[in-house]
């Protein structure tokens, strides 16, 4: 599918194919000056990709962000999120490659370009291979179809977990019967065997991460913000992903200390702060002039994200698959809208926002659908929303202008 | 003390001097391709017809699309502020502004003293702004000045079921050589603009009293059709493009008021 001219995905794919590739991006990464915090994600997701793409002696199963990582983890299985490597790639240029890609498998425009790009990518042969795949059903439905697409073009299971809409007991032990289903599935289809123990302690791995991932909510009500929102984009891939891995902890430990450093300095990264936002769903993962416009040049400060919350309750060692079920229904995306709009409003008192900006993402229904119950809810409670068309993953699709006029008034509206 | 407000849109770009609160001059010219040209000479312009010297002006506010390139404002606010805080000096009581300018329209909720609550734009799409009807006058052979007039005069609207620019004008065509007259087309147009505008202004919530202002504002055509696809009267001040220089050169006082230079 990809042009045979182009070396850059040649030279790519050697590199991520390659243990010693991925070894020379670790040493390059190692030797840039980076947040400490940021050393132990790259690493990780380094680590990820070594297994994914070089290792041959553990299963590599594609999957959707929201089956829950924990899962993955306990039971040795390499998982690979197509959404998040679309992410990644975005943020080292590669998303223009992704995204006519998939015009030419035959993606219609219209679709969101996390997957556009994924499909992109996986039709250059930029990505991994794949063993099995699993999605949830909940949040967004198209994330299924696309992992189920991939497996299918490979001649490879793929399982789907039936998401229920309300999250309650009878929810739980509905999925959590699948959850059954699917570990025997995958001890049968990839050969594995399943060990409760190891299970057991992603689980009190993923608890203690978690801990330190509220602490870091916690340090982040300080006034002036401590942190950038812009530098917080990656969070929904650390949430998907970390968690249940001893780099989990690891993270969360050096973002705690990096955070609570800087509230104890008194020396915020952003200088500017004149009004306080909740940004709703995702950011641009490419670099844009967006984020600088809004936090440096107008002095607003992102205080907190959407996709930084941490939504599920501390998991049971002793239950763990009813905690992993509960987990994945408790999503503040499933269910009705009202429970995504009162989240936002606890997150909007809870870090004294004056207002909300919604990033609605090119094609994404999911989120942008909600928007007339989100709005309702929110000028109900004297809180302006400011809706910002967008795209995350491709920088032709976000036009500056008049983004920037719609940023400003809104900064003019809360000041 | 003079100060001067400065509305540089797509299409024309207006100028506007004030004197505490009397209007001593305003000046409207084409853009052209040069934004900065352009609020040059409208400020040039209404300098000439207010008599006042450009030494004499204490603060210059610009906005509109082109206002990052006048350098030598004082401030740049956006147009959304300055048509909430120009339509209530106007008219204290309106709530809601409708502004369809050369290529955007934009819908504001104004609250007291002229601030603005809440808006919604349209800046990506030439359907819904002067740009449609600038189009179609060309292909109906028609002055765009005297669309409005063709407009009232219809009988019936012609339906026009596209939504965009490019699709309409063929659409147009195909309706010209069905024998369709030039009076229902461009009522059909009309129409189209206002629902579409329509669907924008429930987004913010449409309270009344309405403004309707920016060049389409003189297209009676357009504005009957609003108000139908609202169902509520609109208010069009006498000179609907200079909105926006007003509420620059209120703003432009405003900070002149509070000190800020």
């Amino acid at each position: 599918m990809d042009d045979p001219r182009d070396l850059r995905i040649r030279l790519l794919r050697g590199l991520l194919r390659s243990p010693l590739g991925l070894r020379l991006v670790r040493a390059l990464l190692a030797g840039r000056p980076q947040k400490p915090h940021h050393y132990v994600s790259a690493d990780f997701f380094l680590e990820m990709a070594r297994g994914a793409y070089a290792s041959r002696t553990r299963p590599v199963v594609w999957s959707n962000i929201f089956v829950p990582s924990e899962l993955f983890w306990g039971l040795g299985i390499v998982p690979f999120f197509p959404e998040t490597w679309a992410g990644l790639a975005a943020s080292i240029g590669l998303s223009a490659l992704g995204v006519s890609q998939s015009a030419a498998s035959g993606y219609p425009v219209d679709l969101c370009t996390v997957h556009r790009s994924a499909a992109g990518l996986y039709a250059s042969q930029l990505f991994p291979r794949v063993d099995a795949g699993v999605a949830t059903s909940h949040a967004c439905d198209l994330a299924g179809q696309m992992v189920g697409n991939f497996a299918y073009a490979k001649g490879k299971p793929f399982f789907l977990l039936d998401v229920p809409q309300s999250d309650d007991e009878a929810a739980v032990d509905y999925l959590a019967a699948q959850l059954e289903q699917l570990i025997e599935h995958w001890c049968e289809t990839l050969g594995i065997a399943f060990d409760p123990d190891r299970l057991r302690e992603a689980i009190r791995l993923s608890n203690q991460a978690r801990a330190l991932a509220l602490e870091v909510a916690a340090l982040r009500e300080a006034e002036p913000a401590p942190l950038r929102g812009s530098g917080m984009r990656d969070q929904l891939a650390m949430l998907t992903a970390m968690f249940g891995h001893p780099s989990g902890i690891r993270y969360y430990q050096a973002l705690r200390d990096y955070t609570a450093q800087r509230v104890a300095d008194g020396r915020p990264e952003q200088a500017n702060q004149r009004v306080r936002v909740y940004w709703m769903h995702l950011m641009p993962y490419f670099e844009s002039a967006l984020l600088s416009i809004l936090e440096d040049e107008l002095g607003s400060v992102i205080a907190w994200e959407e996709i930084s919350t941490l939504w599920w309750d501390e998991l049971d060692e002793r239950a763990p698959l009813r905690s992993l079920a509960r987990k994945i229904v408790s999503l503040f995306f499933n269910g009705p809208i009202q429970r995504r709009a009162e989240m936002a409003l606890r997150l909007i008192r809870r870090y004294h926002c004056q207002g909300a900006i919604h990033f609605s993402h090119w094609g994404c229904r999911q989120s942008a659908g909600a928007l007339y119950v989100l709005r309702a809810h929110l000028r109900r409670e004297g809180v302006p929303l400011l809706i910002l068309d967008g795209d995350c993953i491709d920088p032709s699709n976000l036009q500056l202008g008049p983004l920037r006029t719609r940023i400003e008034a809104f900064m003019e509206m809360l000041s | 003390m003079y100060v001067a407000g400065i509305d540089i849109g797509s299409t024309s770009g207006e100028a506007l001097i004030l004197e505490a609160e009397r209007i001593v001059g305003w000046s409207i010219v084409d853009t052209g391709y040069s934004s900065r040209r352009a609020a040059e000479e409208a400020l040039k312009i209404a300098l000439q017809r207010s008599g006042v010297a450009r030494e004499q002006l204490r603060r210059i506010v610009a906005t509109g699309y082109g206002r990052v390139s006048v350098d030598f404002a004082d401030q740049q606010v956006t147009e959304i502020s300055c048509y909430a805080r120009g339509a209530h000096f106007l008219y204290p009581q309106v709530q809601t502004v409708i502004d369809i300018g050369g290529q955007d329209s934009k819908v504001v909720a104004v609250g007291a003293g002229g601030r603005p609550l809440d808006f919604a734009m349209n800046d990506k799409c030439a359907a819904g702004t002067g740009r449609f009807l600038e189009v179609i006058a060309r292909v109906l052979q028609l002055e765009l000045a005297e669309m409005g007039d063709w407009a009232l005069r219809a009988k019936r609207a012609a339906e026009i079921s596209s939504t965009c620019t490019v699709f309409a004008e063929s659409e147009v065509v195909t309706l010209v050589a069905d024998g369709v007259t030039r009076e229902e087309i461009v009522a059909g147009i009309c129409r189209s603009i206002a629902r579409r505008v329509a669907a924008m202004a429930a987004r913010v919530g449409v309270e009344p009293p309405v403004m309707f202002a920016g060049g389409v504002a003189r297209n009676r055509g357009v504005v009957r059709a609003l108000e139908e696809a609202l169902g509520h009267p609109l208010i069009v001040p006498e000179e609907p493009q200079i909105v926006g220089a007003l509420g620059a050169a209120l703003i432009a006082r405003d900070g002149m008021n509070e000190g800020i230079r």
